[in-house]
């Protein structure tokens, strides 16, 4: 297991999240990191 | 944010559709041309939308399914929509079967990997480097973040929010399937009942409209169903079991 803030990657692969529970998923943290 | 070399920034890009959002990173185009293939590329997303969601009463696949038109009826695209889930249905030896779902034919579980590919070829038309679209966990790619590297993508943890259950290198298409973000939503053709054998199930391959049915395939069959991905050519796949052991097939590094 890895921690998403350790590990430097271009976008996470996972069970589709819905609109609304895009804010809290790892993907709108990396976007936040790289705009 | 790496900048693919000497070429210009990374342009980043988010849009909401499909009920999720789609993440875009383009490399190798200027500002202003990396936005207008962009617009395009949303655009063919919305398109898909519109015509293959299944919850919106008026589009052309909820027509379809309570039988007010024929297939020859309809957009060329839903045609080539169900031939791929024909294909999907094959190779996964029956795990994924639009068909077996009850309400007529649903392709929602092939769609949405189908619609992100053709937005990614519009940024390849655009004379994009290198791209990655992320259609709300399936992904589809070509070139890399930077000159010689391949997309690093994390497989998201099924049941810690904040971590990944590990990295793989993506030269095309990945996607991962679960229920653990929407709750139970996966049919199961062999009880006839929603349910799934792996927690969380990815896979790659050249086309992302086949790994995501593929991934959907492997959730609900487990590891009968990652068998079937294990025996065809360039695909590849790994799923995490409900008591957390995990197996993979050959041709996927899964870095932890």
């Amino acid at each position: 297991m890895l921690s998403a803030q350790s590990a430097s990657v271009n976008g996470i692969s996972g069970a589709t999240f819905t609109s609304r529970a895009y804010v809290q998923s790892l993907q709108a943290a990396l976007n936040k990191l790289n705009v | 944010m790496t900048d693919g070399g000497d070429g210009p920034q990374a342009i980043m890009h988010i849009y909401p559709v499909m009920g999720t959002v789609v993440s875009f990173t383009v490399l190798g185009l200027a500002e202003a041309a990396a936005r207008a293939a962009l617009d395009a590329a949303c655009e063919t997303l919305h398109a898909a939308d519109e015509t293959f969601s299944t919850w919106k009463r008026d589009s052309p696949v909820s027509r379809l399914r309570r039988g007010e038109v024929a297939l020859s009826q309809l957009p060329a695209e839903v045609a080539e929509v169900l031939e791929l889930c024909r294909t999907a249905r094959e190779w996964s030896r029956g795990w994924f079967d639009p068909w077996a779902i009850p309400g007529g034919v649903d392709p929602t579980g092939l769609v949405k990997g189908w619609a992100v590919e053709r937005a990614l070829n519009v940024l390849r038309r655009a004379g994009a480097a290198a791209a990655l679209v992320n259609g709300g966990g399936d992904l589809a790619v070509f070139g890399g973040p930077a000159p010689g590297q391949r997309w690093r993508v994390g497989i998201q943890h099924p049941w810690r929010r904040d971590a990944l259950a590990g990295i793989i290198e993506v030269r095309a298409a990945a996607a991962t399937s679960g229920t653990y973000e929407r709750g139970p939503h996966l049919f199961d053709p062999v009880t006839g009942r929603a349910g799934n054998r792996s927690v969380s199930a990815t896979v790659t391959g050249p086309r992302l409209a086949l790994a995501d049915a593929l991934a959907t395939a492997v959730a609900v069959g487990g590891d009968d169903a990652l068998a079937a991905v294990g025996a065809l050519d360039g695909y590849a796949g790994y799923l995490i079991r409900p008591d957390g052991t995990e197996a993979h097939t050959e041709g996927i590094n899964v870095f932890c």
